[in-house]
């Protein structure tokens, strides 16, 4: 039996604390948002994950690891809270949950801003999330890469997209990260369709 | 010119005087020409399909010569005859499926124009003698490999043929593509099919393994989980008269890796995912030679959004495999089709709790999914025998990589992605380093599949606790008392406390996240309410920590209620647990908010069930409200 001791309370105090300096922490000095990046020409990657051309510095957030709830944001984008998250491919995977929202609805031939944000579960190196081309779609944006990737930090990206007649229902996103134990990567579907405003669903029971 | 009798004589010398007495000219009187003889020849018996040819050089004129050749059939199956004025003409003998007469008539003509009575000639076709011919050759698979250079990816341009192992194939008929003979290739990949002979005929080679009797297995890769049949790959048709047909099926795909025009293209792609299976279905037969798999079903297409097993409505145990090369497919990358054939393995032989799910490398997970995702890529580089687990990919710039991992190597010993229970390349690299023969660093054991597949088919299967690293290596030291201290220096080194292993945990002193010990907590019947804690932190459903595990000893036979109250103050927070009994589902507590849950089951006096609660904003498959920490309150009335 177990229930909560005065030292568990002492460290849920000190846990609040925390928060309010991780909260503290994470006010940015009012950076304004960056304009949407210019793709970058594409090149071949040196390592065996893809890495990008050029990298664009991410803009991070961390969210406390006690209470992501109570987690507020910086100003490069939306709270982590407001946003759902994108569904992955389902087998091993990289450990990163991506959340995502559109300043809009997503309608053919209307520029949207997508705020994507890469939240590893564990800390790694060498994170990047990149945009699948496909046709019907048009978003400008070069990869968000991270040299060193922090459990439970929001690595975030923004990118103004279009989309076209006949174009794709989803956005794919490959979300690459090197792992002590070995290198793992993970496709994730953002949907362009109208989805239920829930949060995120794997995709079923799968192992 | 020679007279033919008297009469004849004595109508000439009439005939002259005629002429003479009418004063038509002078001289002698013109001999009468005499008619050709046409002579057919002699008849013959041929066989059907065999070239003949007619014989009227015997044809003769008395009196001339024979100036031309008129050849008809007049009776049998039509046939062409080519060179039907000349002495010799020709024909080919028609099929028949009976034998059969055919009949030639020889009318000549003379130098002067006579034409002769006509001469006839039969020639008489046999049917053939069917006969059974053996067709007998190898059946090879191209399978595309990794480059051995980064970015390690996928080399579609240099795929190697490998045999096609245990595969079904068949004899069909090219016309009506009636089966006529069926067979399984061998271990060479090797077939022989009997046909008759001279028929057109075409090999199928079938994606499905079936082998009956002990051991059996029944494998199969299609597209879909319904209506469909398994892959098929045919050959062009040839005569069944060649003895020796050799089968070796493409990959159908671009050297750049890009998609052909349809998957039924990609004619390899099943056979290299059965030829994996197959390795797999060896390795444990070598330790379980009586092992009876139940049917499997793969199923490859582009359809499937992941790789994974399950069971279907029904019973139906199927696997499913990424087949987008635009992104990810995995019928080459053979770790993967092997993982998840040993969840297949693991669920049928040996038991399963694994709660499913997306799973990372580095990832804190549940101890039952750590065991299984584990014990799947365990399994995979054991039977294998490869410890390198790597799974190709396309990433967004269209290269061929790979994401990857060595069994071999160990996790970290602190920090990020340190050993744990809770990680499942822990449990790979323990179940690697017990099986492979290199000693390094805390593997100093060699125990090879056996003893492994041994613990997980005994006391792993019955283990009253949820299976996990802790029951496993229980099971293992119990059926190994003698590797017992090799053992506990190989799990110590993954940051769990080997040498006071239980099934339950009770002495394990590490946790990813704070206040996650013991594992288990004990609960009796109207013993009081117990707090477990649901804790975030690694993530939602399938992560360490979402969910507190709980062991109750019945002491009596009969009722009991239990009752699950969350510290989560949304007004829909949502609490659910369920009871297990060694594996078998005795209660489940899912019926939504509003809180408490609660129900009521029979149990028996001296039986340990446990129980699994969670809040739903944390530990379900789909998160309802906000995740967070929460105090979970279990009593047992």
């Amino acid at each position: 039996m177990r229930k909560p001791s005065l030292d568990m309370r002492r460290s849920l105090v000190a846990g609040a604390l925390t928060i309010a300096l991780l909260t503290a922490c994470d006010k940015p000095a009012k950076v304004p948002e960056r304009p949407p990046p210019v793709p970058a020409p594409e090149a071949a990657p040196a390592a065996t994950a893809p890495a990008p051309a050029t990298t664009q510095p991410a803009t991070m957030v961390s969210i406390s690891a006690a209470h992501p709830a109570a987690t507020k944001v910086n100003d490069a984008g939306p709270a982590i809270t407001a946003m759902r998250m994108a569904t992955a491919s389902s087998k091993i995977g990289v450990p990163v949950d991506l959340h995502y929202k559109f300043d809009g609805d997503v309608q053919t031939g209307r520029p949207v801003t997508l705020y994507l944000a890469a939240v590893p579960r564990v800390e790694g190196s060498n994170l990047v999330v990149s945009i699948k081309e496909a046709p019907g779609i048009v978003a400008t944006a070069a990869p968000l890469a991270a040299q060193k990737a922090s459990a439970r930090t929001a690595y975030r990206q923004q990118l103004l997209l279009t989309k076209r007649e006949g174009g794709p229902t989803e956005l794919r996103v490959l979300v690459t990260m090197e792992l002590p134990e070995g290198s793992a990567f993970g496709w994730f579907g953002v949907p362009l369709d109208g989805v239920p405003a829930v949060q995120s669903k794997q995709s079923g029971t799968l192992r | 010119m020679r007279y033919k009798g008297t009469g004849l004589i004595v109508a000439g010398m009439a005939a002259l005087l005629v002429l003479n007495a009418c004063g038509g000219g002078g001289g002698a009187a013109p001999t009468p020409n005499t008619a050709p003889i046409a002579r057919a020849g002699s008849a013959q018996s041929v066989s059907a399909g065999a070239p003949v040819t007619l014989n009227g050089s015997a044809s003769s004129d008395a009196d001339g010569s024979i100036a031309g050749y008129a050849w008809t059939q007049t009776a049998g199956t039509s046939v062409t005859l080519t060179g039907a004025s000349t002495a010799g003409p020709s024909f080919v003998a028609p099929q028949v499926v009976n034998t059969s007469t055919l009949t030639f008539s020889l009318v000549v003509t003379d130098n002067v124009g006579a034409l002769s009575a006509a001469s006839s000639v039969t020639i008489t076709v046999n049917a053939p003698v069917i006969v059974n011919v053996t067709v007998a050759g190898t059946v090879r698979f191209a399978r595309v490999t990794y480059r051995s250079t980064s970015p390690f990816g996928l080399d579609y341009a240099n795929p190697v043929l490998r045999p096609a192992r245990g595969v079904a194939v068949r004899a069909i008929d090219a016309g009506t593509l009636a089966v006529l003979a069926t067979g399984v290739t061998d271990a060479s990949g090797a077939y022989s099919l009997t046909v008759t002979s001279n028929a057109t005929i075409a090999i199928q080679v079938v994606a499905q393994m079936q082998r009956a009797g002990t051991p059996r297995w029944d494998v199969r890769v299609q597209n879909g989980l319904t209506g469909t049949a398994p892959y098929t790959y045919a050959s062009a048709a040839f005569s069944s008269n060649v003895g020796t047909k050799d089968i070796d099926i493409p990959t159908g795909i671009p050297a750049n890796g890009s998609n052909p025009p349809s998957l039924s293209d990609r004619a390899s792609g099943p056979f290299a995912i059965l030829d994996t299976i197959f390795t797999a279905i060896q390795a444990v037969v070598a330790v379980a030679p009586s092992a009876t798999f139940p049917e499997l079903l793969v199923d490859w297409g582009v359809q499937t959004d992941g790789s994974q097993f399950s069971t279907a409505a029904g019973g139906v145990q199927y696997i499913q495999l990424l087949a987008d090369l635009g992104e990810d497919a995995d019928e080459f990358d053979q770790h993967t089709v092997a993982h998840e054939f040993g969840h297949f393995v693991e669920h049928n032989f040996s038991r399963s709790d694994n709660r499913g799910g997306s799973h990372s490398l580095s990832d804190r997970l549940d101890m039952r999914t750590a065991f299984g995702e584990g014990f799947g890529y365990g399994f995979a580089a054991i039977v294998l025998n490869d410890p390198v687990v790597r799974d190709g990919f396309v990433n967004t710039l269209g290269q061929q990589v790979s994401g990857s991992f060595n069994a071999e190597t160990n996790p970290p010993s602190t920090g990020a992605g340190a050993g744990c229970w809770c990680s499942e390349i822990s449990v790979v690299s323990i179940l690697w380093d017990l099986y492979d023969s290199v000693s390094d660093g805390s593997d100093n054991i060699s125990l090879g599949f056996a003893p492994i597949w041994a613990a997980m088919t005994g006391d792993q299967r019955n283990t009253p606790a949820f299976t996990s690293i802790f029951s496993f290596i229980t099971a293992l030291k119990a059926a190994q008392p003698g590797s017992a201290a090799l053992i506990n220096t190989l799990v110590a080194a993954q940051n769990i406390n080997a040498a006071s292993i239980d099934a339950f945990a009770t002495a394990e002193t590490n946790a990813p996240f704070p206040n996650m010990l013991p594992l288990y907590a004990n609960i009796t019947r109207g013993g009081g309410p117990v707090i477990v804690r649901s804790i975030d932190d690694g993530g939602h459903f399938n992560k360490a920590g979402n969910g507190g595990l709980l062991r109750f000893v019945a002491t009596s036979t009969g009722p009991v209620t239990v009752t699950l109250t969350t510290s989560n103050p949304a007004v829909n927070s949502d609490p659910d647990f369920f009871v297990q009994r060694s594996g078998i589902l005795v209660a489940l507590g899912d019926d939504g908010a509003p809180q408490p849950e609660t129900e009521t089951f029979n149990v028996t006096a001296g039986t340990t069930y446990v129980i699994n609660a969670y809040d739903c904003a944390n530990g379900c498959d789909t998160v309802q409200g906000t995740p967070g920490d929460y105090d979970l309150t279990v009593t047992i009335n």
